[in-house]
């Protein structure tokens, strides 16, 4: 089961207490502060800590060396938000001829819908999603204009074109983040299938841009899928910050929105990790779910006893920030490989899993031998 | 512990600063930055007790700009080559180092902090001293010899505010303190001993990556002055020039600030806060090329050049 | 009609000595100016300016023996200012 808040280590309660309530820094001493703000700065929260305190205190109110760290953590988001939307702008112009659906997601669509919750974020890069089979024509048009890859081993290539939903990342002179381009939300051959169809068509354009972003519960499903699904699921807080922000958003926006989410998320075969992400997010961000949801969802979703252990218990272990004091507990990082396993797991098939076990492998070792000029060679 | 505050560190005995350094840790309050340090490398003590005897000794409870771990490496490898790395809030930015040479490794990893998370302030590549509240900045440059002229200039008459960072002020150009020890390499550590025998350099590290390094430690004066900001005043960029006696020329004002915003850690990323704060600063500026070879007389026309910018604002 | 040069919104530029450094809003670069482009672009910013204005005020600032290249000069400094984006035709 998910672990009780009371029950947290005290950076991540801090944490969670704060970013829910943060008229709750009324009751922080100096030790407090320095404890969440390490915390929010492991978990790359810190500048979305940095809004939700200022949204009540004014700077001055705040304790000096505070300000200090929340005031660069606005200007660093204020950076990668502000490159973010000149590297859409710039990806879209040159797109545009495509005659396809450019849809932004994740980071880059909570800025392009200007939503609250993109205040802060500290996105690193802009991932757009293009039906397939346009793929090629819009990695040439981006090659062809300076841009480049940035993994150009051959191995790693082949990966993501062959198994990915993504292209590798790809750079640009003049360009501050790395642009993913995608075909799909999860990679094609994982055990977790959404409809990229149906995603297609449910997407909203964005008035005034080129863009188009998934419908909002396809929005949520996306950020819940990758709560679970990318390998290093240590630490990913943010992801669970995120979900809890867009349920909120949009469900104040739209009377029948859990409906709608309960509906996509049958056609996307992603009930079951929604039913993972309202635990969690219900006990950590005390996320209101209408009744009638939770009662639905449990119904159709909810795993037997054991499997919901594991994967909750798993989850309430590695989604947090690690302690800025200490390596992380046998128990943590036990659990830490289980849910890098359990990811990889989601993605590949068993096969598929073995040889890139094994190329992985390789390559460290190739790393470790000494290079021609005697040093030895860093991978 | 409490009663011991008001003292500096270099008025403490040693066994006390490694026990701190074991326990909740020992404060660096440079200024602008107040770094908290942790470890159990038994050496640290006596060199922090030297290197940076003129700061005060501070609550090591509260918030500080970075908490910085230092600790033996653990795993069978200790036994053949022990061995120091830094941890910085969960992240190791270095590869360990010899466990011999823990202080290079500090104030790297320090200076690694400082420039990716103080992004509050614009940070400059540069040394900065200053003298009757109005500051020199010297853009750090490879072959410049800005360290040594740096180091020169702090043990005779002017202030050091930084030897690594020109720390500005978003609001209005000025430029604060983050004091630190100056690191000195090969030849310098020599020079700067006999140019200012009192001064206290700490112990030779050979072999670091960058050669044989030694730091000269603030003293007093820099260290009850690190809240104390200046106004810029001159940017000089220095050149050792063995060949040369003395050469002084302007630099136009729209390079210098070309120069510096290349040459600066967070320039790009404060975007149009940076612009205004840099353009501010070198307008305020004289700038200038200085070529050298005698830092008796580099020193004589930085001292003229302050006086004439002091008697011009 | 004939065609304007329009500067940016949000541009910020400064002086320093007689060149100035000048801010691009969208793609947070900075560029140096030298001294014929910094007053042509101060030109622009006040209003939206024809190439002839541009030729008359570069005719001031040169000095004799650059004038008759003026028309030369007034392409180079707009076309500059253009590829930096500053400034556009409408």
């Amino acid at each position: 089961m998910v672990m009780d808040r009371a029950r947290l280590p005290k950076h991540v309660r801090l944490l969670l207490d704060v970013l829910g309530d943060s008229s709750r820094i009324g009751g922080l001493d100096a030790n407090d502060w320095d404890v969440l703000i390490r915390a929010a700065r492991v978990a790359r929260l810190l500048g979305v800590l940095a809004v939700r305190v200022r949204s009540r205190f004014a700077h001055d109110d705040l304790p000096e060396p505070v300000q200090r760290h929340l005031k660069a953590a606005l200007n660093e988001a204020r950076f990668r938000s502000s490159r973010a939307e000149y590297m859409m702008d710039a990806v879209a112009r040159l797109l545009s001829d495509l005659g396809a659906p450019l849809v932004v997601l994740k980071g880059g669509a909570y800025i392009a819908q200007r939503l609250p919750m993109a205040e802060g974020r500290l996105l690193a890069d802009v991932d757009l999603m293009i039906p397939r089979a346009t793929l090629g024509v819009a990695e040439r048009l981006l090659l062809d204009t300076g841009w480049a890859f940035q993994k150009t081993d051959p191995y790693d290539q082949h990966y993501y074109r062959a198994w990915s939903h993504e292209l590798p990342p790809m750079r640009r002179a003049g360009q501050a983040l790395e642009l993913d381009l995608h075909h799909a939300i999860l990679p094609p051959i994982g055990r977790l299938r959404p409809d990229t169809d149906a995603l297609f068509e449910f997407a909203v354009p964005i008035t005034g841009t080129r863009f188009r972003v998934l419908s909002p519960a396809d929005q949520v499903l996306h950020a819940v899928a990758h709560l679970f699904q990318d390998s290093d699921c240590v630490g990913r807080l943010r992801d669970l910050v995120d979900t809890d922000a867009l349920i909120r958003t949009f469900s104040s926006r739209e009377p029948d929105f859990h409906a709608k989410l309960l509906d996509r998320a049958v056609k996307h075969n992603l009930g079951r990790p929604l039913w993972y992400a309202m635990e969690l997010s219900r006990r950590w961000a005390d996320t209101p779910f209408p009744s009638g949801f939770v009662l639905e969802l449990s119904r159709s979703f909810r795993p037997n006893g054991l499997a919901s252990t594991v994967v909750l218990g798993s989850a309430s272990l590695t989604l947090p920030p690690a302690d800025p004091d200490r390596e992380p507990t046998p128990a943590a990082r036990f659990a830490g490989t289980f849910m890098g396993f359990r990811a990889l797991w989601l993605r590949m098939p068993p096969w598929l899993l073995v040889y890139h076990a094994i190329r992985k492998g390789m390559r460290n070792v190739a790393a470790w031998r000494p290079n021609q000029n005697g040093g030895t060679a860093n991978a | 512990m409490k009663s011991d505050h008001g003292r500096r560190i270099g008025e403490l005995d040693e066994s006390l600063i490694r026990r701190s350094l074991l326990d909740r840790g020992l404060v660096l309050d440079c200024g602008a930055a107040r770094v908290r340090v942790r470890s159990d490398v038994p050496l640290l003590g006596g060199l922090l007790h030297t290197l940076y005897s003129a700061f005060p000794l501070e609550d090591p409870d509260g918030v500080f700009d970075a908490t910085v771990w230092l600790r033996t490496r653990k795993g069978v490898r200790r036994f053949f080559r022990p061995q120091v790395e830094l941890l910085i809030d969960g992240e190791r930015p270095f590869e360990p180092f010899p466990l011999d040479t823990p202080v290079p490794l500090l104030e790297w990893g320090i200076n690694y902090t400082i420039a990716t998370r103080l992004n509050n302030f614009l940070l400059l590549h540069a040394g900065v001293i200053e003298r009757g509240g109005r500051a020199i900045v010297l853009p750090a440059l490879p072959g410049s010899g800005k360290s040594t002229l740096t180091a020169a200039l702090a043990t005779k008459g002017f202030r050091l505010l930084s030897d690594e960072f020109g720390v500005v002020r978003l609001s209005d150009s000025a430029l604060l303190p983050l004091l630190r020890p100056i690191a000195l390499k090969n030849d310098s550590i020599d020079i700067i001993g006999r140019w200012a025998p009192d001064a206290v350099i700490g112990p030779r590290f050979p072999k670091t990556r960058k050669g044989t390094v030694a730091h000269l430690a603030p003293d007093v004066a820099a260290a009850d002055q690190r809240s104390l900001s200046a106004h810029p005043a001159l940017v000089i960029f220095p050149r050792f020039d063995s060949a040369r006696e003395f050469e002084l020329t302007t630099v136009r004002r729209s390079h210098a600030f070309a120069r510096l915003a290349v040459n600066s850690f967070n320039f790009e990323l404060l975007g149009p806060d940076g612009f205004d704060a840099l353009a501010r600063l070198i307008g305020q500026c004289g700038c200038y090329e200085l070529r050298y070879r005698s830092l008796d007389r580099a020193l004589g026309v930085l001292g003229e050049l302050l006086t004439v910018a002091d008697r011009s604002q | 009609m004939e065609s304007r040069l329009t500067a940016r919104a949000n541009i910020r530029l400064v002086a320093l000595g007689d060149e100035a450094v000048v801010f691009h809003p969208s793609s947070w670069s900075s560029h140096v100016l030298n001294a014929a482009a910094a007053a042509v672009l101060e030109f622009i910013l006040e209003r939206p300016r024809t190439r002839q204005e541009i030729a008359a005020l570069l005719q001031e600032l040169l000095n004799a023996a650059e004038q008759p290249s003026l028309q030369k000069h007034v392409e180079s400094v707009i076309g500059d200012l253009c590829i930096i984006d500053l400034i556009h035709e409408v």
